[in-house]
């Protein structure tokens, strides 16, 4: 559904991705880890459109996408849940969930509305509190249900463990195994190696803006590689 | 200036504890109807709230209109000039408060607009005596147009300039508006200086009809804040704040930033044109040293204290700051106290400007209003704007 290839990306001249490969096939959920600084965000930032590559290709359902802005490729069905819990702190909780279907048609727009505080139904006791004066596992979900909002057929998400308490953090990987099970396909950042690895299909590494290694998730968990430098054992 | 209340009728809110919950899901028929409750906002309240405003704005028309009759020529003024200066800032508000892109362009746009009402609205006669340095350039020796067709002119060139100039400001991100803006500024009043076919040079255009009322002006006051409002609650405003509050999300979430940030500009830019010919009329002289940056500079400090994003801060602040320039004018004045006089000191008034100014700056760090809006519900302020 979401092929990478070859894909360049330098910020003023410091190279942070060098020839990335990726694949996400439809229906899967994958994962992406490794350490500080490695490029992780870079690389969805570059698939969302919000940064330019240098060389490579992005291909969502078939179709080039690099170079496109990233509104465009946000109502192509491709959206990014952006790091650090992104929403937009001054407006309401429904009028954040009215901007992830911006695009969208009214009808569309309701019924994705249903569906989203279906899956959290802590946003629709806060509806008309003001994003910022949420939680950190409620502006979470906020932010996924903004994105799920758009109706995406490809869901990236960025680091949503982060800054969260373990509690919540498993609340948001739950709410993540309803939306996959749901039949949305998923890539996912993660720092939390362990976490990522549990829930996902697949999975990359990336170091230092190269994919390092690649594998079935189930598989990636007892390489004594990943073991020792991201599993801690 | 007033938004519907919150919620619907009581009773109806607050029964997501105890919709039909079970296991943490809620059934979507339940969910259905609550959705449809908070999004038909035309409850009882919301009704009495718009008849509200549409009296008192009757009532606002009936006494500016009385007022305009009678001998009261000096508060007159100093209203019309607020209700000017109302116009200006609630559109500039649009810029810097909503959208949240740091702008310095009023003086820009209101003499575009100023300058193209002001040639359409002098006689051919008034024109023949007025350009003595050069002849007015045809076709404009001859045209004369009434009130409304040059206000919307003036607008509509104010607006037509702002998108030449947003197409290439907008396409970098950072803070490039702020210095374009001001540096628009200087460019149109060194053509208005240059340009002396078409603006008369440094001696300006005089003798403009005063068409300018206070009416007039109260009557485009409630155009300008009836069409931003209106377009603030439209999924349009909805797109500019989101803009203000975090861009790149904005962008993930399929909005096309540059067209939102150049439609607010462009919007701003149509209200400052008019706001401009507004005050042009009312003055009866254009001239290039009219407005210079201090034009841009106490509206920035009218919305700044008003409360940046809200458009009730704005028309206060404006009222405050048209009302606080004349009755400090006592400052600047010779006075007598206990017997000796003191000289006044011209432009002591903008020191104590200034002073206030950091005194609101202190004291309520976000303006008088925050982003408050006037509402007339009960419950009292509301946030976010």
């Amino acid at each position: 559904m979401l092929k990478v290839d070859n894909l360049h990306v330098a910020y003023d001249g410091i190279q942070a991705l060098r020839g990335v490969r990726l694949e996400v096939p439809r229906g899967s959920l994958v994962a992406l880890i490794g350490a500080n600084g490695a490029g992780k965000s870079t690389l969805l930032r570059a698939i969302a459109g919000l940064l330019q590559p240098r060389a490579g290709r992005i291909e969502f359902e078939g179709r080039a996408i690099q170079g496109r802005p990233a509104h465009r490729i946000a109502r192509e069905g491709l959206v990014l849940v952006p790091e650090g819990r992104r929403m937009f702190p001054n407006l309401t909780v429904e009028e954040n969930l009215k901007m992830g279907g911006f695009a969208r048609s009214e009808a569309d727009v309701r019924r994705a509305e249903v569906e989203v505080l279906e899956l959290f139904p802590r946003l629709r006791e806060r509806r008309r509190q003001l994003g910022g004066t949420l939680s950190g596992g409620e502006q979470q979900m906020l932010a996924l249900g903004r994105a799920l909002m758009a109706r995406p057929r490809l869901l990236m998400i960025d680091e949503p463990s982060l800054g969260l308490a373990p509690k919540i953090v498993l609340q948001v990987f739950d709410a993540l195994r309803r939306i996959h099970a749901g039949g949305l396909t998923l890539l996912l950042i993660e720092q939390n190696a362990r976490l990522a690895l549990q829930n996902s299909d697949h999975a990359y590494v990336l170091e230092t803006g190269e994919i390092a290694l690649e594998g079935p998730s189930r598989s990636l968990i007892e390489d004594p590689r990943v073991r020792e430098a991201y599993l801690g054992a | 200036m007033t938004r519907p209340p919150e919620t619907g009728p009581p009773g109806r809110t607050s029964s997501s504890d105890s919709g039909a919950v079970s296991g943490g899901r809620v059934t979507p028929p339940a969910a259905e109807a609550q959705i449809s409750d908070f999004r038909s906002q035309k409850g009882s309240g919301a009704f009495v709230s718009r008849a509200f405003t549409v009296v008192s704005i009757a009532a606002l028309y009936y006494l500016s209109h009385r007022l305009s009759g009678t001998e009261a020529t000096y508060l007159v003024h100093v209203l019309t000039v607020g209700t000017i200066y109302a116009v200006l800032a609630t559109s500039y508000n649009l810029v810097n408060g909503i959208t949240g892109q740091f702008s310095l362009q009023p003086n820009a746009f209101a003499a575009i607009g100023a300058y193209t009402a002001a040639i359409l609205t002098l006689s051919p006669e008034e024109k023949a005596m007025t350009f003595i340095l050069e002849p007015i350039l045809p076709p404009f020796d001859r045209i004369q147009l009434p009130f409304l067709p040059a206000l919307l002119a003036g607008g509509g060139m104010a607006a037509a300039f702002a998108v030449l100039v947003g197409l290439p400001v907008f396409r970098v991100r950072g803070d490039y508006l702020a210095i374009v803006t001001l540096g628009f500024g200087e460019i149109v009043r060194i053509v208005a200086t240059n340009a002396i076919g078409l603006t008369n040079g440094a001696l300006g255009l005089k003798g403009l009809p005063p068409y300018t009322t206070l009416t007039g002006a109260f009557v485009w006051l409630v155009v300008t804040l009836v069409v931003i409002t209106g377009l603030l609650r439209s999924p349009v405003g909805r797109a500019w704040r989101s803009i203000r509050e975090d861009e790149q999300a904005a962008r993930a979430a399929g909005i096309n930033v540059f067209r939102y940030k150049l439609s607010a500009f462009v919007v701003s830019a149509f209200f400052q044109g008019v706001g401009g010919a507004l005050l042009a009329h009312l003055l009866t002289t254009v001239d290039p040293k009219q407005f210079n940056f201090f034009f841009t500079f106490n509206l920035l400090i009218i919305i700044v204290v008003g409360g940046l994003g809200s458009m009730t801060g704005a028309v206060v602040g404006s009222f405050l700051f048209a009302g606080g320039s004349e009755l400090l004018r006592v400052v600047e004045e010779p006075i007598t106290i206990a017997g000796r006089e003191f000289e006044g000191i011209p432009g002591l008034r903008m020191v104590i400007f200034s002073a206030l100014l950091i005194v609101i700056m202190l004291f309520f760090r976000r303006g008088l209003f925050g982003r408050r809006e006037f509402s007339w519900s009960i419950r009292g302020w509301r946030g976010a704007a």
